[in-house]
């Protein structure tokens, strides 16, 4: 079966800053990546080539098989964005919110259907917030956001889960309960997820596949591998003790 | 019945400005969130620059507020989606420019003063029967596509990003809103005058997001709101010869204020919404 995502050679600069450099990666059906790295290292650049919102300077990306720029298939994936991203002065209903998730699905004047109603409530019930289908967003703790942007991820059914930094202002007990969730959809119902995080602890413990960023890939492989490499120095410590500890 | 309904004109400004009232706030709760409120601005200062051009030609001004301000719209966005002019750069860019083409095209003229004061502050006199199939035309075109959007825009307005990556096509839809923008400007630009035509999409749709227990619900309140502003004015302005426009806006406020007063004396529930 083809990778989900493959990732060949890809740079990217911002103006005169090269932001990502010589960066491969496959994200292969079933895997939950985490990728990680310090502030700045280019993770949220990456996760958002991936999905087409950027182009990158060099190197080339393919969803599902296809580049960003033409894939079509948008409910083959699910996309939650770090949770600052809502105006909670929008007066827009934990229902909406979930309903835009399958917008491309819907009917004649966005008509939500039978069909819909019932896709919209079950994932509002996965995440636990089938009570608060009415509730503005706005009126929601952090942690209760982040499910409802996870639920508007998963209402269009997708194989492929891509979250950055989710859990960025959310507490523990909300945090645990997140991993939890995660777990579930990758070994119970097969989603394939990328998770993007500067927690390299709560990751590493939770992902099958680890992926260290910092400008350029320095780790890539099983978390295990990883706490006793020298990537970690790599990633945090000088840039000069990379290059003497891999010759 | 009463005296204001006995007349043709004010049959005329009647239907004018429920049309405006209707559509105003249906473009204002896609543009206010996105602080893009000042895209009508700009977009009512170009309309300006096209009644002085078709009075200028002799055409009905509506037309050639039509046909310069949906060149305007189209121009503006072009910019903005090209990354040439910075956000609310390009707005202001148009707004100066098509006021200052405005005033050239007006001393150009010379003579339709008259006119003009209707225009910059609107009037309930100078709506003609032929304006008002024109504006049921277009307000027509404008509620039946934000209709057919409804969702697509409501997901744009939440996060560009997410819409875009549910297939939404973002570019060609902020593309449309602009064009619809410039439209509902035409419209609203009889009853409302040119400098006022933003109140209506901004006012309503503040209080409506204030009331509304979904974003629908916000819409619906918005709309009723602005309805009930326009009948209030326009009495107002017949009874008490006053300019249209600024009847309709201040009654909008009115209501707006005691919304605001009411919401915070009610112990903030909203305030609680809104942590």
């Amino acid at each position: 079966m083809r990778p989900y995502v493959e990732i060949e050679d890809v740079q990217f600069d911002y103006g005169a800053t090269r932001v990502l450099d010589d960066v491969n990666l496959t994200v292969e059906p079933g895997d939950f990546l985490g990728i990680i790295g310090p502030n700045g290292s280019g993770k949220t650049t990456l996760l958002r080539l991936v999905l087409g919102l950027l182009t990158p300077s060099r190197g080339a990306i393919r969803l599902f098989g296809h580049a960003p720029s033409s894939f079509r298939q948008w409910g083959r994936l699910g996309y939650v964005p770090q949770r600052a991203t809502l105006d909670p002065a929008l007066p827009a209903t934990v229902y909406e919110v979930v309903a835009t998730g399958l917008v491309s699905t819907l009917g004649l004047f966005g008509r939500i259907g039978a069909d819909q109603r019932q896709r919209i409530s079950e994932v509002l019930g996965h995440v636990g917030m089938q009570a608060h289908a009415a509730a503005r967003i706005g009126a929601l703790s952090p942690g209760q956001q982040q499910r409802v942007l996870i639920a508007r991820a998963l209402v269009s059914n997708p194989e492929l889960l891509i979250l950055d930094e989710p859990t960025g202002g959310v507490d523990a007990e909300a945090q645990t309960s997140f991993y939890a969730l995660l777990r579930h959809l990758n070994r119970e119902r097969e989603v394939t997820l990328i998770l993007v995080s500067h927690d390299i602890g709560v990751v590493a413990k939770e992902v099958t596949k680890l992926a260290c960023l910092n400008r350029r890939l320095v780790f890539h492989g099983r978390p295990g591998d990883f706490l006793s490499d020298a990537a970690l120095t790599a990633l945090y410590g000088p840039a000069m003790r990379v290059v003497s500890h891999r010759h | 019945m009463p005296e204001f309904l006995e007349y043709g004109f004010m049959h005329r400004a009647f239907a004018a400005g429920a049309i405006t009232a209707l559509i105003c706030p249906v473009i204002g709760v896609f543009l206010v969130p996105r602080r893009l409120s000042l895209i009508a601005d700009s977009l009512s200062h170009v309309a300006l620059a096209g009644v002085a051009l078709g009075l200028l030609l002799g055409v009905s001004p509506v037309l050639g507020a039509l046909a310069v301000t949906v060149g305007g719209a189209v121009g503006m966005e072009r910019l903005r989606a090209r990354g040439a002019l910075q956000g609310d750069a390009a707005l202001a860019v148009f707004l100066s420019g098509g006021f200052a083409l405005a005033v050239v095209l007006i001393s150009l003229a010379r003579g339709f003063n008259a006119d003009l004061f209707a225009i910059l502050f609107g009037s309930i006199l100078t709506v003609s029967p032929t304006d008002i199939w024109l504006i049921a035309g277009l307000g027509t075109v404008v509620g039946v596509t934000i209709g057919t959007f409804y969702r697509q825009l409501l997901a744009i307005t939440l996060n560009e990003d997410l819409a875009r990556t549910s297939g939404v096509p973002v570019a060609g839809l902020n593309l449309l809103l602009t064009v619809l923008t410039a439209l509902t400007t035409v419209v609203a630009m009889r009853m409302m005058g040119v400098l006022l035509v933003s109140a209506m999409i901004v006012i309503p749709t503040l209080t409506g997001f204030g009331l509304g227990r979904s974003f629908r619900h916000a819409t619906l309140i918005a709309i009723a709101t602005a309805l009930a502003s326009m009948v209030t004015g326009l009495i107002a302005a017949y009874y008490l010869r006053l300019a249209a426009g600024g009847a309709v806006v201040l009654t909008a406020l009115v209501i707006f204020a005691l919304v605001t007063l009411i919401r915070r004396t009610h112990r903030g529930t909203f305030r609680e919404a809104r942590s």
